[in-house]
This record gives C-alpha cells, sequence and structure tokens, in this order.
C-alpha cells in the first residue's frame, strides 16, 4: 500500500515540477547559446540570464511551498476523509509524502547542477574540466587518505538526514497547528518557532556544554578530521527526526479532528 | 456472527461539550438503516467515529466485533458530508486510484453509474458542479462490495430526479448481507427504502425501532413520529 501511496503523491506532484524542469533546461539552453562576455553585458543577456534564475529559485520556492500544500490540503483538509478512510496505516501516509519530498528536492538539486554545466557548455573544454576535477580528487585524497570516502558519505548522509528532520518539523508543527479550532495557522508557525528553538538549546547544551565541558572540546583535539563530533550531530538530528515522526503519526491517530 | 457495528457505552466530547453522549447500539447485517436526528444531533460524530476519523472519549465503537483500523476500512465505504475530491485527477483516474486501494471495488459498476448520470469519465474533477461532484463521490462509494455502507446526507445538495435514482442505486446495489446506515434530516424522501429507524438527538439514542413497528403499532409515517419526537 505504502507503493500505491508513493504512485499517486509522485503523479499529484509531478505535474509542478516536470513543467519547470522543462523551462529550466529550456532556459539554460538559451542561456548557453548567449555568448557571456563579463566586459560586454548585452540586454538580452541580462534578460535570459535573469529569467533563468527566478526560474531556478522558483523551483526550490515550489519544492517547499508544494511540501507544506500536500501535507495539509491532501491530509488535513476536506480531502483528508478520503485519505484517511482508505485502508492504509496513517504513518503510511507520512512516509509517503515525505520520501516524494526528499526526492524532489534531490531532484531540484540535480537538474540545478545539469543547468548551470548546459549554460558553461559552450565555453568549456570538458575533457579539461574532467582532467580538473581529476585534480581535485587528487588533491582532497592527499589531504584525507582513505578517509576521504568516509567524508564524502558522511556529507551526503547528513545532508539527507537533515533533509529529513527539517520536513518531519515541518510536518509536526502542521499537525500540531491542526489541534486548534479556530488558530490553525498561527498554531504551526508558533509550534514550529517553539519546537526549533527547543532544539537548537538542547543541541547547543550537548555540544558547547555550559562550562566548556561539552562534546565539541573532547572532541576537538580529533585529526584530521573531527569525523565522530560530526556523526553524533548526525545522530542528533536523526533523533529529533523520529521525535519529529511521532509527534506527527500520534496526532494523526488520535486528535484527527477534520473540518 | 459479530452485528456489523456496536456500540458499548460510547463516549465523544469535544472540549467539554457531549457531542455523543453514552451510546449503547447494534446494528445487524442485511439492513438499511435510518440515522435520524436534527442538526447537531451527533448523527456526523458518530459516523466519524466508526470510520477512525474521531477516538472516542470512552467506550467502544466495533465493526464485525473489530475497533476501527485498517481492517474495518476494508469493510467499510463511508460517503461524507463533505466534498473529498481533488482538484487535479478526472473522473476516471479517480476510479482507478479507488480500484488500486480496494479490493471490493467494482470499476465497471462504476462507469454504468457514470453513463447513466450522463458523466464523461474524462471530464476534470475540479470542471464538476457541486451536485456532480457529490453524485461522483456516491458512485464511488456505491460501488465498493462492502460490509458496511455509511451514507452521511447522501441526498442533501441533489436535485429531486437524481435523489430517486440514487435511492434506488443504494437499495439495488448492495448484497444482501450488507448493511447501509443513511444519515439523514430529510425523513420523507427516504423513508420509503428504510428496514430500520435510529433517532438520536444531543448525542443519546431516543428510539430504535422497525419501519413496520412503527407503521403497524403506533399507526404513523416515520416523518410524522419524527416531527413529534422532535417537536421544538
Amino acid at each position: 500500500m505504502l507503493g500505491k501511496l508513493l504512485k499517486y503523491e509522485i503523479k499529484a506532484t509531478s505535474r509542478v515540477f516536470l513543467p519547470l524542469y522543462s523551462v529550466l533546461i529550456v532556459f539554460a539552453i538559451i542561456n548557453s547559446f548567449m555568448h557571456f562576455n563579463a566586459d560586454d553585458f548585452s540586454i538580452p543577456q541580462f534578460i535570459t540570464l535573469t529569467l533563468y534564475i527566478l526560474i531556478l529559485v522558483g523551483m526550490f520556492v515550489a519544492s517547499f511551498i508544494v511540501m507544506i500544500q500536500r501535507f495539509y490540503k491532501n491530509l488535513l483538509s476536506e480531502e483528508g476523509y478520503l485519505m484517511f478512510t482508505l485502508p492504509v496505516e496513517n504513518w503510511k501516509h507520512i512516509v509517503s509524502k515525505l520520501i516524494t519530498s526528499v526526492m524532489w528536492i534531490v531532484l531540484s538539486c540535480i537538474m540545478s547542477l545539469l543547468s548551470i554545466l548546459i549554460i558553461a557548455s559552450q565555453g568549456i573544454n570538458f575533457s579539461e574540466l574532467f582532467a580538473d576535477i581529476g585534480m581535485i580528487w587528487d588533491t582532497a585524497y592527499s589531504c584525507f587518505g582513505a578517509s576521504l570516502y568516509h567524508f564524502i558519505i558522511q556529507m551526503i548522509v547528513g545532508f539527507i538526514v537533515v533533509m529529513v528532520s527539517g520536513i518531519l518539523l515541518i510536518y509536526a508543527s502542521i499537525a500540531i497547528g491542526q489541534l486548534s479550532d479556530n488558530h490553525k495557522i498561527l498554531l504551526s508557525i508558533g509550534a514550529f518557532i517553539g519546537i526549533y528553538t527547543l532544539g537548537q538549546i538542547i543541541s547547543f547544551i550537548l555540544f558547547i556544554g555550559t562550562n566548556g565541558n561539552g562534546l565539541v572540546f573532547k572532541l576537538s583535539q580529533q585529526s584530521p578530521f573531527p569525523f565522530a563530533i560530526i556523526w553524533q550531530a548526525i545522530g542528533m538530528s536523526a533523533t529529533f527526526a523520529v521525535i519529529y515522526f511521532i509527534i506527527t503519526n500520534t496526532i494523526l491517530n488520535r486528535r484527527l479532528n477534520l473540518e | 456472527m459479530n452485528p456489523i457495528l456496536e456500540c458499548i457505552n460510547l463516549k465523544k466530547n469535544f472540549g467539554s461539550i457531549p457531542a455523543v453522549a453514552g451510546i449503547n447500539l447494534k446494528v445487524e447485517r442485511g439492513r438499511i438503516v435510518g440515522l435520524l436526528g436534527p442538526n447537531g444531533s451527533g448523527k456526523t460524530t458518530l459516523i466519524k467515529l466508526a470510520n477512525a476519523l474521531l477516538v472516542p472519549t470512552s467506550g467502544e465503537i466495533l465493526i464485525d466485533g473489530k475497533r476501527p483500523g485498517v481492517e474495518t476500512k476494508k469493510l467499510v465505504s463511508y460517503l461524507p458530508e463533505k466534498t473529498y475530491l481533488n482538484n487535479w485527477m478526472r473522473i476516471q483516474e479517480i476510479i482507478e486510484f479507488f480500484s488500486d486501494f480496494y479490493s471490493d471495488f467494482n470499476a465497471e459498476k462504476a462507469y454504468d453509474m457514470l453513463k447513466r448520470l450522463n458523466l464523461d469519465p474524462k471530464e476534470r474533477l475540479k470542471n464538476l458542479s457541486k451536485g456532480n461532484k457529490e453524485k461522483i463521490q456516491l458512485i464511488l462509494v456505491m460501488s465498493r462490495e462492502a460490509q458496511l455502507y455509511l451514507l452521511d446526507e447522501p441526498i442533501g445538495g441533489v436535485d429531486p430526479a437524481a435523489r430517486d435514482y440514487i435511492l434506488e442505486t443504494i437499495i439495488s446495489n448492495y448484497n444482501e448481507n450488507a448493511t447501509v446506515i443513511i444519515s439523514t434530516h430529510l425523513i420523507a424522501d427516504i423513508e420509503k427504502i428504510l428496514d430500520d429507524v435510529i433517532f438520536i438527538k444531543d448525542g443519546q439514542i431516543v428510539l430504535t425501532s422497525t419501519v413496520d413497528n412503527i407503521r403497524d403499532e403506533k399507526g404513523k409515517s416515520v416523518d410524522a413520529l419524527f416531527r413529534e419526537v422532535f417537536r421544538c
């Protein structure tokens, strides 16, 4: 059933993202024919580049808005009467929306990179580019040694965990907001600020410590790179994500009150 | 065999206000039951409790002996009073959606009813009038071969001609072991199809009876009795 929920969630959201991606690539191609020159910036170049940047920014804004809109409208507005009477556990609704949001954010990042490559494609020699990338890799490898792979894995895992945690924080805030009869949006925003602040305070106490004996100080001697402390930070972010998930799921199970 | 719906001292409060105030009830299989009461009497709350859209404050509600959850949702076909259709699908896509999620959904039946009501499967849901949206929802709900149909105000927003077709659809589309519970305050329109009635007021059951009993023993129509019981 999770697969079926994902199928419809992707169907509902791809209506927004696929056209955006197409327009982004089209504008990247147009820009690639503009032969940019730093000394001589013509008006058509200025216009096409501005439009491209607007679309690029719009794509990330859309990821954010669609994430909130799908959770609120599909689950907590009148559409909730359909979704919550499907023979599916409530947590699967949360997971299907979470996975879909992560997917679009990652795809948006990939599309941004691709569009930049397209724009630059007229001016670059790809064999030189790959040679440069190889050189950066070699330099990095000489600094990090075998732990370079560790570093890359850590960055990727960290990126995903922080993103998931952020999305679940927003879901939890929206779910808390719907507990109010008259001020759902206000309570959502209040919940977001409250939980976020609390999370920051907890992180601060754990990592910095109140009198110089927090984790940062214990681990700052590590070399060449403080992997352990970053894993700890990722672990804490993951713990927060689990807490946000439990808050959201509990409200959907026990305190759902559709209008 | 368990009764299809059973309430045991069921209570639901909103804040300090009781919406369902201690209901004990058994509904058997194979009946068409009218859940009748004035506005705000607790009809919708009771139906939402049966669909796990609300959790009881105390007491129990059981569907086929089970608490509302994934297993009971497979047995219950629910028509809410709200319009739950999204704005991006076409009619044929929402039919596919129901086929995907409900193993008891009969798509052929749904297309048949669409034809009878002159609705184009390619039409987008967002372009439908309010009355046509209600018809689509009823078609979706009645195209399932469920054990319990919970219809909350199914005829409120449609014209009288469609109303007759809908009632006919309800009677002809359920199997003899299924139960249909219809909540409404438009009693005269549905009286002729009901087997049993439940009168509900202020979150409590005022009367349960078969329609035959009301006619034979009290010599009244359900509509007349309703007006008497709920006189303002």
